[in-house]
């Protein structure tokens, strides 16, 4: 409604035409890309990288599910859920099973008006959920509680990945919804969660 | 729009973005009217399936494109029937969907194959309920002048934001070319504009 009420008409508005868009091709599987030249090192690139990753010499100290794993492909994952449904007085469950080279995960949602709702970091002044501290599970230890904030739609849960500690303040002045990104080392993966 | 130019119809069927952008920009407007406004079905008995409110409308678009964007579909539509009336097809038989579950006594209402056809045509059948569609509504129009008073109160570099992005619709690069800054600092005082009007209606109690 705010984009509407600023551009005086109650028709959907570029704001939220371009919110649209951004949100559908997330969803759109991306293209097939062309075979590149460069290509024909992947394989020694990635022996290269297995080398590294395996060798022995390296410490074999145990990590958190979560947590960064090494020097391979960072990724993201995470799949917003709801015990029993998402209804008032249910609670959002974060599960970021899969997820690696990544330490620090925040999250924020937007609601079908566009209001957004921040998740994680908890305060405006707090950093980033330290994934190391997370259980083995892949699922958050904390989750969000539906209440009178959550009127029901369709929300965009968007799980905010880094590998630095981020305020919400860093991540609204970086946040890319073209790129899903907040800057270098970082990814955003958004999922629609419908709250009835 | 595919009919003359194959070179687009091939980069939209492998999914490349701005081949589906283009295709977007090209029908949204189409499928957010027949979204609002909604349509009636001759075929069941004169049953009037009604647009949806804001967020519906914006979920309609937004599942529209989804389905219509999805790796299936794409692949699956030839290049042969016109895209508008398939497109439209699509928005139609979600709002029909809709309405059966919320009116469980339309169970007769039937998904008929034929595309949505003619918009204008339908919209005018729709005359009455276009009529009744204008009828200022009080809240909005309480919002809007409320909107306009905080407008007011802004410095001159958001005003011309709100003018070029919000009243002209323009896209964050062009505003940004416009205003000659970057396209992050377009960002920055867009969300910013609307943060504040959102704690302004707040304050005023007209907001939730």
């Amino acid at each position: 409604m705010i984009p509407r009420l600023l551009a005086g008409r109650d028709r959907l508005s570029q704001v939220e035409k371009d919110d649209i868009l951004a949100s559908v091709l997330a969803g759109v599987s991306p293209p097939r890309s062309r075979v590149r030249w460069w290509m024909g090192f992947v394989p020694a690139v990635a022996l290269t990288i297995a080398i590294v990753v395996l060798a022995p010499w390296r410490s074999t100290a145990p990590t958190s599910e979560l947590a960064a794993r090494g020097g391979g492909q960072p990724f993201a994952v995470f799949q917003p859920s709801c015990a029993g449904g998402c209804e008032r007085g249910h609670k959002i469950l974060f599960d970021l099973h899969g997820t690696s080279g990544y330490r620090y995960f925040a999250a924020f949602s937007k609601r079908p008006d566009g209001t957004v709702l921040w998740y994680f970091p908890d305060q405006g002044q707090d950093a980033s959920v330290d994934l190391v501290t997370q259980p083995q599970d892949g699922v958050l230890d904390r989750s969000i509680v539906l209440g009178a904030d959550h009127p029901a739609g369709v929300y965009r849960v968007h799980g905010v990945f880094s590998r630095e500690p981020l305020t919400r303040e860093m991540i609204r002045a970086a946040f890319d919804e073209t790129t899903l990104s907040v800057g270098p080392g970082t990814q955003v993966v958004v999922h629609e969660l419908v709250v009835r | 729009m595919f009919a003359n130019d194959r070179a687009l119809l091939d980069r939209f069927r492998r999914g490349d973005r701005e081949a589906l952008a283009a295709v977007y920009t090209r029908y949204v407007d189409e499928v957010a009217t027949l979204a609002r406004r909604g349509f009636t079905m001759e075929s069941s008995g004169h049953v009037y399936v009604r647009g949806a409110g804001r967020d519906g409308e914006r979920e309609l678009v937004q599942e529209t494109f989804a389905k219509a964007f999805s790796e299936k579909a794409r692949t699956a539509y030839d290049g042969l029937q016109p895209y508008r009336p398939y497109l439209l097809r699509i928005t139609k038989n979600l709002m029909i969907d809709r309405y059966r579950l919320e009116q469980r006594a339309a169970r007769g209402v039937e998904l008929d194959d034929v595309g949505v056809g003619d918009l204008e045509e339908i919209l005018a059948g729709n005359a009455e309920f276009l009529q009744r569609e204008e009828t200022p509504d009080l809240h909005w129009t309480t919002l809007l002048a409320a909107a306009k008073e905080y407008v007011a109160t802004l410095d001159a570099e958001s005003r011309q934001l709100v003018t070029l992005r919000f009243e002209d619709a323009l896209s964050q690069d062009d505003v940004a070319v416009k205003m000659a800054c970057s396209r992050r600092r377009v960002r920055t005082v867009e969300d910013r504009v609307q943060h504040s009007l959102r704690s302004w209606l707040k304050q005023r109690g007209l907001l939730d």
